[in-house]
C-alpha cells in the first residue's frame, strides 16, 4: 500500500505556522513541533533531537534568509503521518543558502579561537534528523525539510 | 516604527490538535513577555475556542481548517 496521501485519497494532517523573523520565535515552533511529536508518541530523547533541529532550522531563517527582517515571515509546516514526522522551513530568502554544502563535523578547537561561534547549525540538523533536504522554496526563499521516523 | 509581532496557525478539525495550538500560543505569549498565570489564562480560553471550532464550526471534519492570528 502507498503511504502517498495523493493516491490514496486520506487527508494529509498538516499545521502550518506562520512566525516573525525575531530571535526568540523559534520557541513557538519548537513547542508545537514537540507537542505533536509526543501526541505521535516519538520518544522523549527524539522529541529533543528534534527541538534543537526546529530551533537550528528557524533560527537560520531568521538570521541568514530573511536578515532579521521582522516584517519577513518564516513558515513552518508540520506533517504528521503514521510513520514519520516531516518538517518544512521556509524563508522568504534575502540570502540564499548555498544547497550543495555538506556539512562536516565542525572543529570545536578552532571554532572556539574564532570570533564568530555560529555555523553548526545545517551541520547539528543532519545529525539528528532522519532525513534532511535544503533546497529553494517555490516562492524563492529558502526550504528545509527534515524528516524524523517513528520506531515503534 | 516597530512592525506588528504577528503569528499564524492553521491545523486540521481533529481532537487533540488544540493541545499543539496552546503549546504555541503558549510559546508566542511568553515571547511577548506576558506572566505565566496569564498565559495560562490565554491558553484556557485558546482550547475551548479551538475545541468549539473543530466540534461545532467544522463538525469534526479533519479536511475543513481551523484558523488563528496573534
Amino acid at each position: 500500500m502507498s503511504n502517498d496521501a495523493s493516491k490514496t485519497g486520506t487527508i494529509e494532517k498538516i499545521i502550518e505556522l506562520s512566525l516573525p523573523s525575531k530571535l526568540g520565535y523559534e520557541r513557538v515552533a519548537m513547542d508545537a513541533a514537540s507537542s505533536l511529536a509526543t501526541r505521535m508518541g516519538f520518544r522523549n530523547d527524539r522529541v529533543d533531537d528534534l527541538k534543537t533541529a526546529v530551533s537550528e532550522a528557524v533560527t537560520n531563517a531568521i538570521e541568514h534568509g530573511n536578515q532579521h527582517d521582522e516584517a519577513m515571515k518564516v513558515v513552518v509546516l508540520l506533517t504528521a503521518r503514521e510513520s514519520e514526522l516531516i518538517i518544512s522551513v521556509e524563508d522568504e530568502g534575502t540570502k540564499s543558502l548555498d544547497h550543495s554544502y555538506v556539512p562536516e563535523a565542525p572543529d570545536i578547537a578552532k571554532k572556539f579561537s574564532e570570533a564568530d561561534k555560529g555555523g553548526w547549525g545545517i551541520w547539528l540538523i543532519h545529525t539528528l534528523m532522519d532525513e534532511v533536504e535544503v533546497t529553494t522554496a517555490p516562492g524563492g526563499g529558502n526550504q528545509v525539510r527534515m524528516v524524523i521516523h517513528l520506531k515503534r | 516604527m516597530t512592525t506588528a509581532r504577528k503569528m499564524d496557525l492553521s491545523f486540521p478539525s481533529e481532537l487533540g490538535y488544540e493541545v499543539i495550538a496552546r503549546e504555541a500560543v503558549g510559546a508566542f505569549a511568553r515571547c511577548i513577555g506576558f506572566e505565566k498565570d496569564r498565559v495560562k489564562d490565554l491558553q484556557t480560553a485558546l482550547s475551548e475556542a479551538c475545541i468549539n471550532a473543530i466540534e461545532h464550526g467544522n463538525m469534526l471534519k479533519p479536511g475543513l481548517r481551523v484558523h488563528l492570528t496573534c
